[in-house]
């Protein structure tokens, strides 16, 4: 290494230094370290530093996340047809290859399983299940979306969720004991389960729920076996329950229990709630919040104990707040989803919700519009109805309507404490990439958003208009 | 001596810092060794292996965190944020490692996440080649053997 000359001491002192700047310490650090550090990379990242040396050969193996999230062939498949069938062979030959390498029998924190897969894929994934349970996994997530596919999954043909291996004793399966005689697979360290597009019972989960003692988070989306939830137990760790576009549901009861936070979004369905002391998160979406008196009532003696209530609507201006007769006295952060059809303003229905919760800090706003021409009406006279402690507005999906700014205005005229605006305008449809004229889009509505929000947002206010 | 409620470090170069309790037990192993012996809480606790400067880090780090853990009014989750963005920030490489390494053995959670996460994102989106570059990872194998590997590529989908 070459040393600028200086003299003396001070020249020694630099050249020691130079000398400790290029050795290799990261290589020095104890394995759980870079293990830890390479668990935060993708899969494929963390593999790919394989070739670094000797020493990063197989640490990626011992990995605590095994994230198998295959955004780009998902992407890929959205705009080809007729590859899903070679893909999903590829996609399980990747999976199987990668466990092979990760036979050395750490412990993992987290598997996820994230593809279009279907019932034909079940071998495959019953094993990697097995392969997780079997590494004390606290957190698993089977997504097996139908995004990449170019038509919709028949129910038979989901992939059905093997209760046997959670609780082998109450479904004792054949082929399975025979495999493992002696293996117990380890339920007790699971922290949290995701299904989507998994066919699961009511019956089993609430198995799932008494036998896993740890079970914090329990997520459900697309089950066409969940027709009926009874979650009535006070000993349940459960804290975080989601139900999702579960179609063929008909009834949820959650009653006595620890619960913190409840997701629902699907069609209307009747719902107990009863003595949830803790509750404090609440989340309603899909058709459900097309019937809001049903549920304002069913929430209205939780009302004053929440602290974040999210809402996705789909069309505001028929769901006015107006039947909201008491207050959301505790609430902090209020979460609004909106897709309208057309900009008919939605300004003053939340202006009903934001008038009802009178200690709310946030509000978080995401409007799905449709990437059509922007709609120039006459924007509205503000409406006065102050939001005494309103001091954060994000707003995501922000294109440029009338009802966009008319929504700004209206936040600035009574929020005067008002510290921060953000606004996203990304297009919020596309979850893994966009084409090349998407981001054109998105670059033109950014402009658009700068242009008319710098004009109207006083300096005061901090204005964030996030960029590509 | 440290008054109560104060805790005195002492780094392996003999540097001592006076700290609040609730700063200190940031760090469980500090944590385990004041509730195990009360004699670290009137005398002074050394921190081995770790130097003065490193210590003083580490404590501008616990400082800015135990308060907010008391009173949350005071410092929202985003100015912690933007403090801790700014504190890896201002990291060299040398320090980074010996940050995680002393957070690591102190066991403060926090810390030692954030520390992670700015290597991981060191690492993130780049090639062997430039990952080699910015950490002198030396490539230690042979040709033949980095052929193998590339051949094996056990990433690849």
């Amino acid at each position: 290494m070459a040393t600028r000359g200086r003299p003396g001491s001070k020249r020694c002192r630099k050249s020691s230094k130079d000398e400790y700047d290029s050795k290799d310490h990261i290589s020095k650090l104890p394995d759980e370290l870079i293990i830890s550090i390479l668990s935060l990379l993708t899969l494929k990242q963390a593999a790919a530093t394989s070739v670094l040396s000797r020493r990063w050969r197989e640490l990626w193996s011992f990995t605590l996340r095994l994230d198998f999230l295959a955004a780009e062939a998902l992407n890929l498949l959205d705009r080809l047809e007729g590859v899903l069938v070679r893909e999903r062979h590829r996609y399980v030959r990747w999976v199987n290859k990668v466990l092979r390498s990760c036979s050395k029998g750490n412990n993992i924190e987290e598997f996820r399983v994230f593809f279009n897969l279907d019932i034909s894929s079940k071998k495959s994934i019953d094993k990697w299940l097995m392969f997780a349970l079997s590494r004390k996994v606290q957190r698993i997530e089977l997504n097996l979306t139908l995004d990449g596919g170019t038509s919709s999954r028949r129910d038979e043909d989901c992939y059905t969720f093997p209760c046997k291996f959670f609780i082998p004793r109450k479904y004792p399966g054949p082929r399975l004991r025979s495999m493992n005689p002696c293996t117990s697979f380890e339920i007790k360290y699971l922290r949290a389960l995701s299904l989507t597009f998994v066919r699961v019972t009511g019956e089993a989960v609430q198995d799932l729920l008494r036998n896993c003692p740890v079970l914090e988070h329990l997520s459900v989306s697309d089950s066409p076996d969940l027709l009926k939830l009874e979650i009535c137990d006070s000993s349940l760790v459960l804290k975080r329950l989601e139900i999702c576009y579960c179609h063929m549901m008909k009834f949820l009861e959650i009653r006595n229990t620890n619960i913190l936070s409840l997701k629902y979004v699907g069609k209307k369905i009747d719902i107990v709630l009863e003595n949830a002391p803790l509750l404090v998160d609440v989340y309603v979406g899909g058709d459900m919040t097309s019937h809001m008196p049903d549920v304002l009532s069913l929430l209205s003696s939780y009302l004053s104990q929440l602290d974040t209530f999210a809402l996705e609507i789909r069309h505001f201006k028929e769901n006015k707040m107006s039947c909201l007769s008491e207050k959301f006295d505790n609430l902090k952060h209020l979460v609004v989803e909106i897709d309208p059809f057309c900009d008919t303003g939605f300004s003053l229905p939340l202006m009903d919700l934001l008038s009802a919760s009178p200690c709310l800090q946030k509000l978080s706003l995401q409007v799905y519009w449709s990437r059509g021409p922007v709609s120039r009406r006459r924007i509205r006279e503000v409406v006065r109805t102050p939001h005494l402690n309103l001091k954060q507005v994000e707003f995501l999906g922000y294109y440029g309507n009338a009802g966009d700014i008319e929504f700004v205005k209206n936040t600035l005229a009574n929020a005067p404490q008002l510290e921060k605006i953000v606004v996203d305008p990304r297009n919020r449809w596309y979850p893994y990439s966009l084409d090349s004229e998407e981001i054109e889009q998105d670059k033109a509505t950014t402009r658009r958003a700068k242009r008319q929000l710098n004009k109207i947002v006083p300096p005061q206010i901090e204005l964030v208009i996030l960029d590509l | 001596m440290a008054s109560k409620g104060n805790l005195t470090l002492k780094s392996c170069n003999g540097k001592e810092f006076i700290v609040e309790e609730k700063v200190a037990v940031m760090s469980t192993t500090i944590k385990n060794m004041v509730d195990v012996d009360d004699s670290f809480a009137q005398g002074v606790i050394p921190i081995i292996g770790v130097d003065g400067k490193i210590l003083a880090k580490l404590i501008e780090y616990c400082k800015e965190h135990a308060e907010a853990d008391e009173d949350e009014e005071v410092k929202s989750e985003e100015y912690l944020k933007k403090f801790d963005e700014k504190f890896v920030d201002e990291l060299n490489l040398n320090d980074l490692y010996d940050l995680l390494k002393a957070s690591n053995y102190l066991e403060i959670t926090k810390l030692l996440n954030l520390l992670c996460q700015k290597v991981a994102s060191m690492i993130k989106g780049k090639k062997p080649e430039e990952i080699r570059r910015i950490f002198n990872i030396k490539n230690d194998f042979t040709p033949e053997e980095e052929e193998e590997i590339n051949r094996q590529n056990p990433w690849a989908f």
